[in-house]
């Protein structure tokens, strides 16, 4: 029987292990056929930016296309392929308010724009609730 | 509605430039949707119950921070709204600040105390 995990994570991308660790989540959840809602809020809803670009690495000199630098957009995407090849639902809701104070509106595919009433909708929705801030 | 738990630990996190505290603000537009929210507040968070606290704008050139947030006044306005405060004293007193230092209308409770307030909770969440 399939169940729903409401998650809210807050870190921007690159920042913190908090943000792998919330995919690792979402990812484990939705290959085990369970669905799930996540709330971006504050610096998280920059995970899923457009215009995210990957880099070279000067130290290791590698080359863009050598270095294949993850992408946080991409992951997310990932994320979405998952769910619709499990045939579960991958609820993203950016935070309106705090996509508007950053200005990073231009997203991926996938995400919806959203506020606290929705989150206050997926808790009761859901079968549990996880809250990842930003600890420090 | 299931009963929710909100311990706020971390404090200060860009407060200046959100002139909030995103984590009682959340918290504060989720109980304004119907959540059941009863804060907790901890550690360095304790000092958001302070009454005399009387940040002053800011100003960086033609850049300007106007309204510095008033923690006090948002746990007012929270409790206010039928939400509970309540603050971990251990956490008070290790800091030096007494109780008569705090708003009127916030519950202490003690470290001794958490485990079983938790367990008359549906859910915790942690910032």
């Amino acid at each position: 029987m399939p169940k729903t995990l409401n998650i809210l994570i807050m870190d921007p991308p690159y920042e913190s292990a908090n943000t792998a660790t919330a995919f690792r989540i979402i990812a484990a959840s939705l290959e085990k056929g369970h669905h799930v809602s996540v709330f971006a809020y504050e610096g998280a809803t920059a995970l899923t930016l457009e215009g995210q670009m990957g880099h070279p690495n000067p130290v290791k000199k590698t080359s863009v296309e050598e270095e294949k630098h993850p992408l946080s957009k991409d992951l997310v995407a990932g994320l979405f392929d998952l769910a619709h090849r499990n045939q579960v639902t991958l609820n993203w809701i950016n935070c309106g308010m705090c996509v508007d104070e950053r200005g990073v509106g231009n997203w991926i595919n996938g995400p919806k724009r959203g506020g606290p009433p929705d989150f206050v909708k997926a808790v009761s929705g859901s079968d549990q609730t996880l809250v990842i801030a930003t600890s420090r | 509605m299931q009963k929710i738990l909100s311990v706020v630990d971390t404090a200060y996190r860009a407060t200046l430039e959100e002139q909030d505290d995103t984590s009682l603000w959340f918290n504060h537009a989720c109980r304004n949707a119907g959540a059941n929210i009863t804060l907790l507040l901890t550690g360095n968070a304790v000092n958001y119950a302070v009454k005399t606290q009387n940040p002053r704008s800011l100003n960086f050139g033609s850049g300007a921070i106007p309204h510095p947030n008033k923690f006090h006044e948002d746990l007012i306005s929270f409790r206010e709204s039928g939400g509970n405060v309540l603050y971990l004293s251990d956490d008070v007193e290790e800091r030096g600040i007494s109780s008569d230092e705090l708003i009127q209308g916030l519950e202490p409770v003690k470290r001794s105390q958490l485990a079983s307030l938790v367990d008359g909770f549906d859910l915790i969440w942690h910032w």
